[in-house]
């Protein structure tokens, strides 16, 4: 333990601004990544453990685009639209077979396309480490602000998940289709005697959160490593997002994946190594208080 | 309008519906009225593709419906009100009416609109930005109705609507029910025969899935059995 260097960074406006930064970049990734799971697992009720997959191929997609392109306007906009497109492909052939099964069958087959797609990821881009450079448009001076340098490229990320967040939610509170996405997880029978086509509604759904998932991927690109396996521990603290925040709560997966970030940013300077240990010891008190989550409904 | 041959309907491993058969014809208001578990809802599920038939036809407008889609089944032109209301506890009035409305493809004139909709239940104008959970029975049920006939029904099965509501508000849905056979035909499920007979036009007694008796209200007010098990409180 190192609380002596977590005391003097809180004591440091500087070193504080640089810690919440940081919890914010690791937040916005993990947010996008977990809406997406938190969306499909409201509505359809399906534990997608591949979704860390989905992250990963947007990464990989990125990759390529950039390397045969190079812009990463075009990337930013193709590479989610291409792991939407397999998330449609899956849904339809696989995990629509699984929907209201025992949750062991959906994890067996979500679980069974993790190693299929690392495999595949291994066959096309091989096994070794990829990276991408920054993006050209984000090569300047990073920004100096309240005694703490801010990369460019951070702010961006910023920006760009914010907007997302307001997006998502304006979509499924505010327009007709969120409404019927809103319905679809409430009562899929009665919805479907409306005319509403449900299995459609589902495809669409789980396309989405696929594509949210390849935004994740995209975003993070110019900051990570890209290897197979990469979606492995994005998966696992997703889910742990979505359990605190509550299923199916865009908000409460935002604030908690701004919890997730910030702890972990400042837990590894008192506490490295251990730093991971706070948030699942905070989500087994959420569990154990609320067990619907910070900002889920509790359904009886 | 409606015809449904001989069907035979399993839930799981019980056998449920034993060789119904029924007709709903053009304009009329047909009840089916029975005894809790003698098969009344999974008759209107088994028409709706929620509990399809193993055996048997149902026809609507001289095509078979047999094994499609439920959406598919709204689409061709059948509402369905289920027992329990089964309202979006998140959406509000006004929610339910936009995503229930369907294209007008195939009523030439008129159709239902939210406007419309408000003229025949000013009570929902109302209630148009609450959320179901905060409505009464009597309420929901009506916001149940509305939300079916936004899909423009020239059919439309009604579940045990009277369920649980007063009696002064039962009264109220005799009218409701009256003017809406202005518009469409309708299938009613009912426990309560004394609604059942002031609405309907023709009568079916449902027991053990099968159908023991059907005629006109008046044949079904006269029959002995009928009154003794379904009217005589």
């Amino acid at each position: 333990m190192d609380i002596a260097s977590l005391l003097n960074c809180l004591a440091d406006p500087g070193c504080m601004a640089g810690q919440i930064i940081s919890g914010i970049i690791i937040a916005m990734v993990l947010f996008l990544v977990a809406s997406g799971l938190s969306l499909i697992l409201g509505v359809l009720g399906l534990l997608n453990f591949a979704h860390g997959s989905l992250y990963m191929i947007g990464a990989y997609f990125t990759y390529t685009v950039m390397a045969s392109i190079g812009n990463f306007g075009v990337a930013l906009i193709l590479a989610p639209i291409g792991v939407g497109i397999c998330g449609v492909i899956l849904e339809r052939f696989f995990i629509k077979r699984v929907y209201g099964l025992d949750a062991l069958y959906q994890l067996l087959m979500t679980y069974a396309f993790i190693l299929i797609f690392d495999d595949v990821v291994k066959f096309i881009w091989g096994i070794f480490d990829l990276s991408i450079r920054m993006p050209s448009l984000f090569r300047r001076p990073p920004v100096t602000a309240i005694g703490t340098i801010v990369p460019f490229y951070y702010l961006f990320l910023i920006v760009v998940g914010v907007l997302l967040v307001v997006a998502i939610w304006l979509f499924l509170s505010k327009t007709k289709y969120g409404k019927i996405i809103n319905a679809a997880a409430s009562d899929p029978e009665m919805l479907m005697c409306l005319g509403i086509n449900v299995p459609f509604v589902y495809t669409i759904v789980f396309g989405l959160g696929s594509l949210l998932a390849g935004v994740g991927g995209a975003l993070a690109c110019p900051l990570r490593a890209i290897t197979p396996g990469m979606g492995f521990a994005v998966i696992i603290e997703s889910f742990v997002i979505v359990v605190i925040g509550g299923m199916g709560s865009i908000l409460g997966t935002f604030v908690v994946a701004l919890m997730f970030g910030l702890m972990r940013s400042f837990g590894i300077l008192g506490f490295p190594f251990f730093e991971l240990a706070f948030i699942y010891v905070f989500m087994a008190v959420v569990l154990i208080v609320r067990p619907a989550g910070l900002f889920g409904k509790v359904r009886i | 309008m409606l015809q449904v041959e001989d069907i035979h309907t399993y839930y799981g491993t019980s056998y449920i519906i034993q060789g119904l058969t029924l007709e709903v014809k053009d304009g009329e208001v047909v009840c089916l009225i029975g005894r809790n578990g003698a098969g009344k809802t999974t008759t209107l599920r088994s028409i709706m593709g929620l509990a399809p038939p193993q055996r048997g036809l149902i026809k609507f407008k001289g095509e078979e419906i047999t094994g499609k889609a439920p959406f598919s089944i709204v689409r061709m032109g059948i509402g369905y009100v289920p027992e329990d209301r089964r309202i979006f506890p998140d959406l509000t009035a006004r929610d339910n009416f936009e995503i229930a409305r369907r294209g007008n493809s195939r009523k030439s004139s008129g159709g239902w609109t939210i406007e419309k909709i408000y003229e025949f239940f000013p009570k929902l104008r109302e209630l148009e930005d609450h959320k179901g959970t905060e409505m009464s029975g009597g309420e929901q049920q009506m916001l149940a109705i509305a939300r079916s006939l936004m899909g423009n029904p020239d059919l439309l099965l009604v579940d045990e609507p009277t369920q649980g509501l007063a009696p002064l508000i039962i009264e109220s849905f005799v009218e409701l029910i009256k003017s809406l056979k202005q518009e469409m035909s309708i299938l009613l499920v009912e426990q309560n025969a004394s609604f059942a007979f002031s609405v309907s036009n023709r009568g079916y007694v449902i027991d053990k899935g099968k159908i023991l008796y059907h005629g006109s209200i008046d044949d079904l007010r006269e029959n002995k059995e009928v009154h003794d098990r379904y009217l005589a409180v």
